[in-house]
């Protein structure tokens, strides 16, 4: 009984090296579905340049499938491979560093991370790595005192492309925009805490003051009820709709995974009739659904929906590979965490066109509004005369907004 | 009559005075709705879960064996069962039925592999639970499924069709304990595991009967929980084991309470004390500190009810003497007269 | 013929311990066969630093935990103190400037948590397993409370270096004395023998005089003192504590002493060795699976199967009623 068991031992191990035996590069294997391929297998340009390590901040969906799609394409077209790593789930820095010290071969040349934790630790540990950051807004880099302060100033570290805005006041301004074109009278807010995103606590602190301008001249004042719901990385509880002054709101502000945290308890409140039929959400994040996204639009529960356009993870793969190529642009000075291209979907038709003709719709590098034929131009290696003021003049262009889909 | 309202009261007592606390708490802090039919609705929907989430740790637990893999065979059938259910149409019927399917399955897995493994069902289930959980990452592209939004679906994990299933798991779980010769044999086999296999109780076929029950458990539990929350693929090891620990803790209740009221209406009543105290504490106190404070005085309560529940003999011993002083001074009186 | 017999009856009485080392071996010669085949050995200077890292703050923790383990108890609450002790440990050290300070609070705060798993089950009649589920709880409130209070999610040491940390030498070094001294006290001393004796049978050992409340303190006290060290590590590494540090260690205790054939039930059986051979079975697996190009996600089904399979050849009672 030991010996065959001893032997099955040996053979899962074989079973295993088969596993690992597909070659990641060979030509011709099939395109692999976004999401499943945690290595780029597309390589048209022939060359090897390296590995790109991806340190993600999620494991599947839309958003995730969508950044995979346009690294297959980016790598393929510059001779990269990439790996998808597996970070802390709670940003621990000795988590985050683990991970790197175990996807890290010789072959490694950068990383992309969306998560800050650990970063001065991985780079003192491969000080030749070079680092961008993507869908974080590495507050610990750039906050004055921050754990990963010392990154800030190391040239292998190349800035980041923030979740939207890097400024909450930006936030709290875009949502009270909306508040205001929807024309949404009786409003509360909701927010995670504020040690661990500070700027949601501007951005609820901004949208209240631009309230109370606006209140002043305004004929039908705004009302935000309450103080903003702290949710510690719970979903929120039906208890929060039990309050009477919360069962007429016409609508909540909740610059977070709304659909995740906020839309499951807000639709089972209207569902047994604690709260208001017309209550609606204002929130972030993207999830394709069929049931959440046919309760989208003026007719539904959520009204806007604000996301980073994936495209933006471009930004990182052009300073990366500039940085890895020696061709840095030459108006680039230091780091800088900026916002991220902007997706704000407000609208039934708004969604159509995301689901049917866009990258984070379709899954699909087809769709994207950045081609490679587009950005090409923008890495140094191609064009010399490139600079980071026309890629962030790219970044901010309508062609990765809404408006610019099909 | 007297026997009755004893039990009663050892049985009401924990739910009622948890409460009266948390009335007064929720009211002296402005949180009138504490007690309403709008509470009660939303908290029956927390209480049907968890206490059909003990009921089926519960079985295992009181036949001697920790299983550490239901959280992973609720989430690795949730998974399945959502994604099916929408592919035929948002069925309830195909819901439950692949709920309860999968759930057997894995859970005849971990039978028989404890039966003919041979191995302590601590190692047997966490194996388990680290296989099952690896294919939540693996299956569906480790996407998990979202039924939040989804009002057929979500009509069993809210109320009153969460009393479907909740019901149903009270009767398979009291017709399992009472009325079957696998449970009164499991009970033998929880005493005395060695006179029980004496006698002539075959261990390996009650076991993995009684994981065939304590997957129907678990199937009608993950009916409810697969559409309370977004459900992703375990990606960090051994993760559904933590909730595990959350939800055992009706389990020690019950068997506390067990000898006033059985363990089926010892879980319910756990449930409904624990839920009580969540709420009212998340009412009541701010999200960051609220949550802190949740944690601690979940593990305070824990500790004192344990405490309490395991000084029978001193509650029986003050009984005794308070019985027999009472009694002695009306006989003096009844003399006097 | 009679040596042959010898060896076989051998192989055939430790056929457990051969499997459980069978398993870091087997893997050792794996990945050492495989790896330079993908461009790097595992053995490499690089990834010796990276496996060593893996391995010593679970190795550290399981070390200490084989005492608990081997009363028949387990502990849930050593990810908390984990948590709790590297918090303190940067706290104290940027107003101290030092570690002394703090590690003598951990160690402090270790004997306390120690009283309350080992004694509280006994003196109050109630299932061992409540007092670390409690204290767990406790643990999780007041360490997401320190960090609510500090208004950060985490916090970094910057009164003083901690590069030493990262030392693989001194990982080793102080991996190996932990090793001794534990191993001493559990194979040497009555600390070890009466702790095997009451995970044997707990009412043998009390009408044998054994003071069922004072040993179990001090194996609980033994514990503590390695988590206090393997905390020093996780703090020292990163210089850095957060608030979900230490998350889920208990469980990577756990799978490393059942890897490495630890019979939960305790009892004489029970072994310092269990818990380095298996912390570095799965930290191998760590290391390895992705180097010989293993897709993240795929490396948690083969530890899965790994581990089903070495507990099969470790763990397997021969006869009699089910194990429990």
């Amino acid at each position: 009984m030991k010996k065959t068991l001893a032997l099955i031992l040996a053979l899962a191990m074989a079973l295993s090296c088969l596993a690992a035996c597909g070659n990641p590069g060979s030509a011709g294997s099939e395109a692999p579905a976004p999401g499943t391929s945690e290595a780029g297998q597309n390589n048209p340009s022939g060359e090897d340049n390296g590995k790109i390590l991806f340190m993600a901040n999620l494991n599947a969906g839309p958003q995730y499938d969508a950044y995979l799609a346009y690294l297959d394409m980016v790598c393929g077209n510059l001779g990269y491979t990439y790996e998808v790593i597996l970070g802390d789930e709670s940003n621990d820095p000795a988590g985050n560093l683990t991970a790197v010290q175990n996807a890290m071969t010789n072959d490694v040349v950068g990383l992309i991370a969306c998560q800050d934790g650990g970063l001065s630790e991985i780079l003192a540990e491969y000080p030749d790595l070079y680092v961008a950051g993507f869908a974080s807004d590495m507050a610990s880099v750039y906050d004055e005192g921050g754990t990963n302060a010392s990154v800030k100033d190391n040239d292998h570290f190349l800035g980041t492309v923030a979740d939207q805005y890097v400024n909450g006041a930006d936030v709290g301004q875009m949502y009270f925009d909306l508040v205001v074109e929807k024309g949404y009278k009786k409003v509360a807010t909701i927010c995670f805490p504020p040690f661990a995103y500070p700027q949601l606590a501007v951005a609820d602190e901004v949208f209240r003051t631009l309230v109370e301008e606006y209140n002043q001249t305004a004929d039908e004042p705004i009302e935000v009820v309450g103080e903003a719901e702290v949710l510690m990385f719970e979903p929120l509880s039906d208890a929060y709709f039990m309050e009477a002054e919360r069962q007429d709101l016409d609508c909540i502000v909740a610059p977070l995974a709304g659909c995740t945290f906020v839309y499951p308890a807000l639709k089972s409140a209207i569902a047994s009739g604690t709260i208001s039929a017309d209550t609606k959400l204002l929130t972030s994040g993207f999830e394709n659904d069929e049931d959440l996204l046919a309760d989208f639009g003026d007719d539904g529960v959520i009204t806007a929906i604000c996301i980073m356009t994936p495209e933006s993870i471009l930004v990182p793969m052009v300073m990366l590979d500039n940085a890895i190529q020696g061709k840095p642009f030459a108006d680039y000075t230091a780091s800088e965490a900026v916002d991220s291209a902007l997706y704000i979907i407000d609208s039934r038709e708004d969604m159509d066109r995301v689901l049917s003709s866009s990258l984070l719709g379709t899954g699909d590098a087809a769709n994207t509004a950045a081609s490679w034929d587009a950005i090409q131009d923008l890495f140094t290696r191609n064009n010399e005369s490139a600079t980071y003021q026309g890629l962030k003049d790219f970044l901010y262009s309508d062609a990765l907004t809404v408006d610019g889909l099909a | 009559m007297k026997r009755f309202a004893k039990r009663a009261v050892g049985t009401l007592i924990l739910p009622v005075v948890m409460y009266l606390v948390m009335m007064a708490l929720c009211y002296s802090n402005g949180k009138m709705y504490f007690g309403t039919w709008t509470m009660w609705r939303s908290l029956i929907a927390d209480i049907a879960l968890s206490a059909t989430c003990a009921m089926g740790i519960g079985l295992q637990f009181k036949n001697g064996r920790f299983d550490f893999s239901g959280g992973a065979i609720m989430l690795l059938a949730a998974i399945i069962a959502g994604n099916v259910a929408k592919e035929a149409g948002d069925s309830l019927v195909v819901l439950v039925a692949v709920s309860i399917g999968v759930c057997v399955a894995c859970s005849l897995l971990v039978a028989v592999v404890y039966v003919f493994g041979r191995m302590p069902i601590v190692i047997v289930t966490i194996g388990m639970a680290l296989l099952f959980e690896a294919l939540t990452c693996l299956i569906y592209n480790g996407g998990g499924i979202n039924l939040v939004g989804n009002s057929t679906l979500k009509s069993l994990s809210s109320f009153p069709g969460v009393l479907i299933p909740f019901l149903c798991c009270i009767g398979v779980y009291a017709f399992y304990s009472y009325l079957t010769t696998t449970g009164k044999r499991a009970s033998l086999l929880a005493n005395n595991q060695q006179a029980a296999a004496n006698i002539g109780v075959r261990e390996s076929r009650n076991v993995i009967i009684s994981y065939v029950y304590s997957g129907i458990l678990f199937g009608l539990a993950t009916s409810i929980y697969c559409t309370t929350a977004k459900l992703t693929g375990a990606f960090n090891s051994l993760q559904t084991v933590t909730s595990l620990f959350s939800n055992i803790l009706p389990v020690f209740i019950a068997l506390a309470l067990s000898v006033f009221c059985g363990d089926t209406i010892g879980i319910i009543v756990g449930a409904v004390a624990l839920s009580l105290m969540s709420f009212g504490l998340e009412a009541v106190y701010t999200a960051e500190f609220g949550s802190a404070l949740s944690f601690i005085l979940t593990g305070v309560f824990v500790l004192l009810f344990n405490f309490i529940a395991g000084q029978g003999e001193v509650f029986r011993a003050i009984g005794a003497g308070l019985t027999a002083r009472f009694g002695q001074s009306k006989n003096h009186a009844e003399e006097s007269a | 013929m009679e040596g042959k017999q010898t060896h076989l009856a051998w192989i055939k009485d430790h056929s457990a311990n051969l499997a459980a080392y069978g398993g870091v071996v087997f893997c050792v010669v794996f990945f050492t066969i495989l790896t330079p085949m993908f461009g790097e050995s595992i053995w490499s200077a690089r990834k010796l630093e990276t496996l060593m890292s893996n391995v010593i703050v679970t190795a550290l923790m399981s070390v200490g935990a084989v005492f608990v383990y081997s009363l028949g108890n387990m502990d849930i609450s050593i990810g908390r103190q984990v948590g709790l002790y590297a918090t303190i440990m940067v706290v104290l050290g940027n107003s101290t400037g030092s570690l002394v300070v703090p590690i003598l609070v951990c160690l402090l705060l270790s004997v306390v948590f120690a009283v309350i798993n080992g004694a509280t089950g006994e003196v109050l009649h109630i299932h061992p397993i409540i007092p670390s589920l409690v204290v767990m709880f406790v643990l999780t409130g007041v360490n997401s409370m320190l960090f609510v209070n500090m208004n950060t999610r985490n916090i970094s040491l910057t009164s003083m270096g901690h590069e030493i940390f990262k030392s693989p030498i001194l990982m080793l070094v102080v991996l190996v004395a932990e090793v001794l001294i534990v191993s001493y006290l559990f194979n040497f001393t009555k600390y070890g023998k009466y702790a095997k004796a009451i995970g044997a049978n707990q009412v043998s050992a009390q009408q044998s005089g054994v003071n069922l409340i004072k040993y179990k303190v001090i194996a609980y006290i033994v514990m503590g003192v390695c988590v206090v060290v393997a905390s020093v590590f996780q703090m020292g590494y990163t210089g850095a504590a957060a608030d979900a540090t230490g998350t889920g260690f208990e469980m990577n205790v756990m799978v490393a002493l059942i890897l490495g054939g630890m019979p939960l039930s305790g009892g004489m059986r029970s072994k310092v060795s269990c818990a380095v051979v298996g912390a570095f079975t799965f930290a191998l697996l760590d290391v390895g699976l992705p180097m010989i190009g293993i897709a993240a996600r795929n490396t948690y089904i083969i530890k899965a199967v790994i581990f089903l399979i070495v507990v099969l050849i470790t763990c397997r009672k021969k006869d009699g009623v089910l194990p429990r």
